[in-house]
């Protein structure tokens, strides 16, 4: 039987029948602001603190800002880093002149930090990025396939992040994906409210509804057992 | 155990790829392994395991099961190296069989345009080499049947003729056959009989006074099956002068 490995994210699990199932491919999306990138690094965290290394392969943000970010959320982030429980990937050539990478590079290039550290939590920050820093312009379904088998067969469970676009780009992650988690963050009247929604999760018998969700600055993202009307 | 360089080029008969033989024989040596594991072991590219290890599924040397990871193992050699031979005949007889039928569509067109062209008088002007019983055998069924008079074939080592031309001759001609050997022989192919002493080993034919062939077995080497190869003249007073010596020859 498959294991249930923790999430991470406070009150998520409790909608999961204990969390996700181990080495499957989870795809988190949303717009903008919606918390995928500290969902992300929740998820990682709490893996590298529960001797399950993680690897983060950030495409939009610097490490340093990431490090800061999971500061301030109390996470000893340079702590795991020092001891090899977190590490995070960058573009080759940095943000500033990212140079255009092969899909079979940036594989390598996991699989050789993955072995190094005994990773079992990679997260890909994110799939459009990705996309956009490939030298292969075509990237289709077929290559997403290849490059998500991969990555499971390296023994870990994945996340993969992404901006919400295009209905066909959403409708082609999804439908690779294990599972897939939808975050909210609307305007509704003065103020905005957040939410969460499983949108689908195979092989769990998930909440269908959409949650009210808190990011705070003490514990990073609560989900709230309570369902969240977000309107039309 | 590893395996040495000679194992890893033997393996290349199986129609293996660098990256396959390696992984191949890691997965031999290291057993129950997964992909990552055979990337570190047989230095291969994650990036390119998994294709590798998937081709090699579908060439029957190994399994991988449904799991995830998936894991991979060598099927039992002896089993695998004969199936996968067995596969690779069937694959060349089926493409040979492909190519076949395909060049016999265009063979009839290749045979009207060596026809229609002037190939045939150009050689009447020079001394030609053919090698090979085949080639001998198709330029001897174009001669012979050119033939009005009479065919003179001198013969050294008539076993070997017979066996490998005089049927040629034979099926393709009404004229007269006479055979000029070293020792006493029955043929019923043949019309008249001449035995004289001290002839070489090549078998010379003489088909009327237009041509000569002169047919000699290569030496076989070590690793070679003999073979024939065969010189052919249309010199007219070429032809016309050793015709008159064998005529000499047999009536002394």
């Amino acid at each position: 039987m498959t294991k249930h490995i923790a999430t991470g994210i406070h009150g998520l699990d409790q909608l999961l029948e204990g969390g996700f199932l181990e080495n499957r491919a989870i795809l988190v999306e949303g717009g903008p602001g919606t918390g995928k990138t500290t969902f992300g690094l929740q998820f990682l965290v709490h893996g590298a603190q529960h001797e399950e290394p993680g690897i983060l392969l950030s495409l939009e943000y610097e490490p340093v800002d990431l490090i800061e970010d999971m500061h301030n959320y109390n996470w000893n982030a340079k702590e795991l880093m020092d001891n090899d429980q977190l590490r995070i990937l960058t573009p080759p050539g940095g943000f500033e002149k990212p140079e255009e990478m092969s899909i079979d590079a940036v594989i390598n290039q996991i699989f050789k930090h993955v072995n190094e550290i005994g990773a079992k939590r990679l997260v890909i920050d994110s799939l459009n990025s990705l996309e956009i820093a490939l030298e292969q312009k075509d990237f289709n379904r077929r290559d997403l396939l290849r490059f998500i088998t991969l990555l499971r067969e390296l023994d870990c469970t994945v996340l993969l992040i992404a901006e919400q676009t295009s209905e066909e780009h959403e409708v082609m992650y999804s439908y690779l994906a294990h599972g897939v988690i939808k975050l909210y963050n609307l305007k509704r009247g003065a103020s905005r409210l957040r939410g969460i929604e499983v949108l689908k999760m195979r092989g769990i018998n998930h909440s269908n509804l959409t949650h009210s969700m808190a990011i705070s600055n003490q514990t990073g993202i609560n989900v709230l057992p309570h369902e969240v009307d977000l309107g039309s | 155990m590893s395996a040495d360089n000679q194992t890893s080029r033997l393996l290349s008969e199986l129609d293996l790829s660098e990256y396959e033989t390696r992984a191949y024989l890691s997965v031999i040596e290291g057993g129950v392994m997964v992909a990552r594991e055979i990337s570190d072991r047989a230095s291969i590219p994650y990036a390119k395991v998994y294709q590798t290890l998937n081709d090699l599924i579908e060439k029957q040397l190994i399994t991988g099961d449904e799991g995830r990871p998936k894991k991979f193992r060598a099927r039992p050699p002896e089993i695998a190296i004969n199936d996968r031979l067995a596969t690779i005949e069937r694959n060349w007889q089926a493409a040979h069989a492909k190519r076949k039928d395909l060049l016999s569509k265009i063979m009839p067109e290749l045979q009207d345009l060596y026809n229609a062209s002037d190939v045939v008088e150009e050689e009447e002007q020079g001394v030609w080499n053919i090698s090979g019983s085949t080639n001998i055998n198709s330029r001897l069924t174009r001669l012979v049947a050119k033939v009005n008079d009479r065919i003179i074939i001198v013969s050294g080592n008539y076993t070997n003729f017979k066996d490998n031309f005089l049927k040629t001759i034979v099926e393709n001609t009404e004229v007269p056959i006479e055979l000029v050997v070293s020792d006493p022989i029955e043929e019923s192919e043949i019309d008249t009989i001449h035995v004289v002493d001290k002839l070489g080993q090549a078998t010379t034919i003489i088909l009327d006074d237009f041509a000569m062939l002169s047919i000699a077995e290569t030496q076989k080497g070590k690793y070679s099956a003999g073979e024939y190869t065969a010189v052919l003249t249309q010199i007219h007073e070429l032809v016309k002068s050793f015709r008159t010596n064998y005529q000499r020859m047999i009536t002394q």
